[in-house]
């Protein structure tokens, strides 16, 4: 029985924590461009190629 | 002699912005061609720097040339500075001209191989970027140049975000707040639900139930304020609307859950923050749709270069330019307007003769000659000539700003329309309210079993009653229908717009530049010989000029010669020496005044083409007259197809136009179009036809043209071409992303199929509340039976709004 208690506690601060993080990112404007990092993250692996090819 | 179709040949791209080049006037170096001089050099620099992938990586090229650059004034710039604590600035600016991913990736790249540029980033969705840089190591016209030299176009911005940004964000974070405490509460809930059935600790249970109080109460009090407050001033008008329901059925269910705790009821909190959940993240869903059209008419704004030529002359009599935002031009300023370019004012010619295609004002096709002292409009085009011109009327002062604030009469005079879960709504919750009522009439009166209980069948009634399904019906709809649409070619700004276009059935359509393509095209000609080279001599003269009807002339034949001499005289012909023979094109009293004659059956001819409405351009060399050309506006291919689908379809289709009523009979009877012509009309009066339609009938008005601003407006859906002018997709509630009329009969379809959509779901949504009111009524009705009841109705919803795409 006690150790529902504990567990209760445990999802509870877990929870909480993890909507501080949500509210952090929402602070930090991580969610003001949602659009961009899918592309971004393509963009990055060509910057290499780029790099190869003009030796 | 018919037309003969043009030869594809081969066809020749620019190596930069892809728009089709004449292989023998375009610049050519080495295997690639470039249209202009400003993509040559945009191409090489590009290169030059390492970015040629720029090229592969586009997914996007409409449209690609260069944007006309701006003088990066600095002073322009200063509101988008900010100053930050470390002394460095940080300029906000939106960018014009960027169309795909690969347009943002080249930009910031470039900007950020220059190490005095600390951080440039650009919002993918709504192309705003931010740069911060040391003014001491760069300054801002040199931040602003890096985009400029590339061929977009800065504009400062500030910071102030833009009403659906807002509402968007303002719903994300509401959705947010909910969604993580919705999920904390479900936990403690199903373990009370199978607690309810197979039997748990007392204490434990009365614990699960406090916990659920405090995780429920942020969602009631933050995430659900903007129903509570919406609600109740809806209420001061005796309105009820979703979120008097939803408030209604939330609060009421905290509420009596609040009780229950104490009483030792079941609670409800897991329904009351579900609902607000769902409910939000329909509105959030519907504002990003509305977010998304907003963006998309935004970019087809932008498009368009908003400088001025501004003359400047200096105190020793020297005239110089400056290139200039037409909102800093004033009253008196003098400005020079070129071939290709729109009027920057209202004004007067003070020097200069030009020819200026008015069709976008009067609806007539053909140029009007102006000289000095000729009166000329804002948001004209010139076809041919240079003029300075004396800004007379800027900003309100103008005809264009009197159209506008027409526009802005007729929109505050629209009656806000009700979409149909609100108008469905209306009527559902005095309903509900008083089915609450009578149920507690009949236990606490006739069935006796005390007031507690009465009161709790009585709420529990209405707690039922609000199912997340009719929050989520329109929303998901909407959001369906508006990615369904802009694959067809249309974007709609918002979503009652779409179920007005459902209930249309009068179509008003404006003539030039929407039934017809508004350029000019030979659509006949006569040559007395038949050999090519009388015809590549023709052509070629017609080549240089940019008049429409040259333009029209030069189309029909590829081959070019060089010109030895080359004259071109507004509003009359040109006259040019090629290959040393001497070519006159012009009007007949252009060809009058060379000397020319006319032989009996080209006067035969001509009279012919001038009945069929037609325009005539005569051709002479060496002053015998050698080929006469008629050329007219020609009607776009789906044009009568699409109107007749429509009057298949039962819909009423008229015509209006500004010109005159015997030329639009002739255009529209020689393509087979039957329908309703209004001739003659002036802007305000084409407002006016579609004001008075709309008392009877569901009008939709089809336009580009600033003289169609009103009338968009005035209907109940206005839609806008393309290349419409900008206060005319200002003012419409619609623009097509493609040119084609069928768009307009296919997308009919689709808002159909949405509204009937709408409707399944929230009869759906109502056959659920038919069941479960009785239930809740007589107190049948078991918790959990409630919520997988509520959850199979959103699910049914949910999928029934994924039909639209199909």
């Amino acid at each position: 029985m006690k150790s529902l208690f504990v567990l209760i506690l445990v999802s509870l601060v877990v929870g909480i924590s993890a909507f501080l993080v949500f509210l952090l990112a929402g602070k930090k404007n991580q969610f003001d461009d949602i659009e961009g990092p899918k592309y971004r993250m393509l963009n990055d692996d060509d910057d290499d190629d780029l790099d190869n090819t003009k030796k | 002699m018919a037309l003969k179709d043009t030869e594809q040949t081969n066809k020749c791209v620019c190596a930069h912005c892809s728009s089709e080049v004449n292989p023998k006037t375009g610049i050519k170096e080495n295997d690639k061609y470039f249209c202009c001089e400003g993509c040559r050099s945009v191409y090489h620099l590009i290169n030059d720097e390492g970015f040629g992938s720029f090229y592969t990586k586009r997914t996007d090229w409409e449209d690609a040339a260069p944007v006309e650059q701006v003088e990066a004034d600095e002073e322009y710039f200063e509101s988008s500075l900010e100053v930050l604590n470390n002394g460095d600035y940080s300029l906000s600016i939106v960018i014009t001209g960027i169309r795909c991913a690969a347009c943002i990736w080249l930009i910031e790249s470039s900007a950020l191989k220059d190490e005095r540029i600390k951080s440039f980033r650009i919002n993918y969705a709504n192309h705003k970027a931010k740069v911060i840089f040391n003014p001491k190591d760069i300054s801002v016209k040199e931040v602003l140049q890096k985009i400029t030299r590339l061929g977009y176009c800065p504009l400062p911005s500030t910071n102030i975000e833009t009403i659906h940004d807002k509402e968007r964000k303002d719903y994300f974070y509401r959705f947010g707040v909910a969604a993580f405490f919705t999920m904390q509460v479900m936990m403690y809930s199903i373990a009370n639900y199978t607690g309810y059935f197979k039997g748990m600790d007392e204490n434990l249970y009365f614990l699960f139930k406090l916990l659920s109080w405090a995780l429920a109460t942020p969602v009631l009090i933050y995430s659900a304020y903007p129903f509570f407050q919406k609600s109740f001033s809806a209420l001061k008008h005796f309105h009820f609307t979703m979120d008097t329901l939803v408030a209604i059925g939330a609060g009421t269910s905290y509420l009596y859950s609040v009780a229950a705790i104490f009483l030792g009821y079941e609670t409800y909190f897991d329904t009351s923050v579900m609902i607000i959940t769902l409910i939000l993240l329909g509105r959030f869903i519907e504002a990003g749709a509305k977010q998304k059209g907003g963006n998309a008419v935004a970019k087809l704004l932008s498009l368009k270069p908003k400088n001025v030529r501004k003359i400047i002359y200096e105190q020793n009599g020297e005239k110089s330019y400056i290139t200039i935002p037409i909102d800093q031009l004033a009253k008196g300023d003098l400005f020079e307007i070129s071939t290709g370019s729109n009027v920057a004012a209202d004004g007067k010619i003070i020097e200069g003769v030009c020819e200026i295609d008015e069709s976008m004002l009067t609806g007539e096709p053909m140029p009007v000659n102006k000289k000095e002292g000729s009166q000329v409009y804002a948001g004209t085009k010139l076809i041919n000539g240079t003029c300075t011109v004396m800004a007379e009327n800027v900003g309100v002062d103008s005809f264009l700003s009197k159209i506008a604030a027409s526009v802005d009469d007729a929109q505050s005079s629209k009656a806000p329309i009700q979409d149909v879960a609100d108008n469905f709504i209306g009527k559902f919750v005095p309903f509900v309210l008083i089915v609450a009522v009578l149920s507690f009439i009949y236990w606490y009166f006739l069935a006796s079993v005390g007031a507690e209980l009465s009161i709790m069948r009585a709420v529990s009634v209405l707690v039922i009653a609000c199912p997340c399904a009719m929050g989520l019906a329109t929303p998901l709809a909407v959001i369906s229908a508006t990615n369904k649409l802009s694959e067809t070619g249309v974007i709609f700004k918002n979503g009652e717009a779409i179920e007005r276009y459902a209930y249309v059935n009068d179509f008003y359509f404006d003539k030039t530049g929407t039934i017809t393509t508004g350029n000019m095209t030979v659509t006949d000609y006569k040559l007395s010989f038949s050999c090519s080279s009388v015809l590549n001599l023709i052509t070629s003269a017609a080549f240089y000029s940019k008049h429409p009807a040259s333009k029209a002339i030069a189309a029909i034949n590829e081959d070019l010669y060089e010109y030895e001499k080359f004259e071109e005289t507004a509003g009359k012909g040109i006259t040019a020496k090629i290959k040393n023979t001497h070519v006159i094109i012009g009007s007949q009293k252009f060809m009058q005044e060379n000397s020319v004659k006319f032989t009996e059956d080209y006067e035969e001819y001509i009279e012919k083409s001038i009945e069929k409405g037609c325009t005539i351009v005569c051709a002479a060399v060496n002053h015998i007259l050698v080929g006469v050309f008629s050329i007219s506006d020609i009607i776009r291919e789906e044009a009568a197809e699409t109107i007749s689908l429509l009057q298949k379809e039962g819909n009423n289709v008229s015509i209006i136009t500004g010109d005159s009523e015997k030329a639009a009979n002739i255009i529209l009877g020689n393509a087979g179009i039957k329908a309703n012509i209004f001739a003659d009309v002036s802007p305000f009066d084409k407002g006016n036809i579609l004001q008075n339609a709309k008392d009877t009938k569901k009008t939709v008005m089809v336009g580009d043209g600033i003289n169609d601003a009103i009338a968009l407006t005035a209907a109940s859906v206005g839609i806008s071409m393309r290349n419409s002018t900008d206060i005319s997709i200002e003012s419409a509630s619609a623009v097509l992303l493609r040119n084609n009329l069928s768009i307009i009969a296919k997308s009919h379809k689709v808002c159909r199929k949405t509204l009937r959509i709408i409707k399944e779901n929230l009869f759906w949504a109502f056959s659920y509340n038919l069941i479960a009111i009785p239930l809740a009524c007589t107190g049948l009705i078991h918790p959990v039976m409630s919520a997988a009841f509520m959850s199979f109705s959103s699910l049914f919803v949910v999928t029934n709004s994924m039909r639209i795409k199909r």
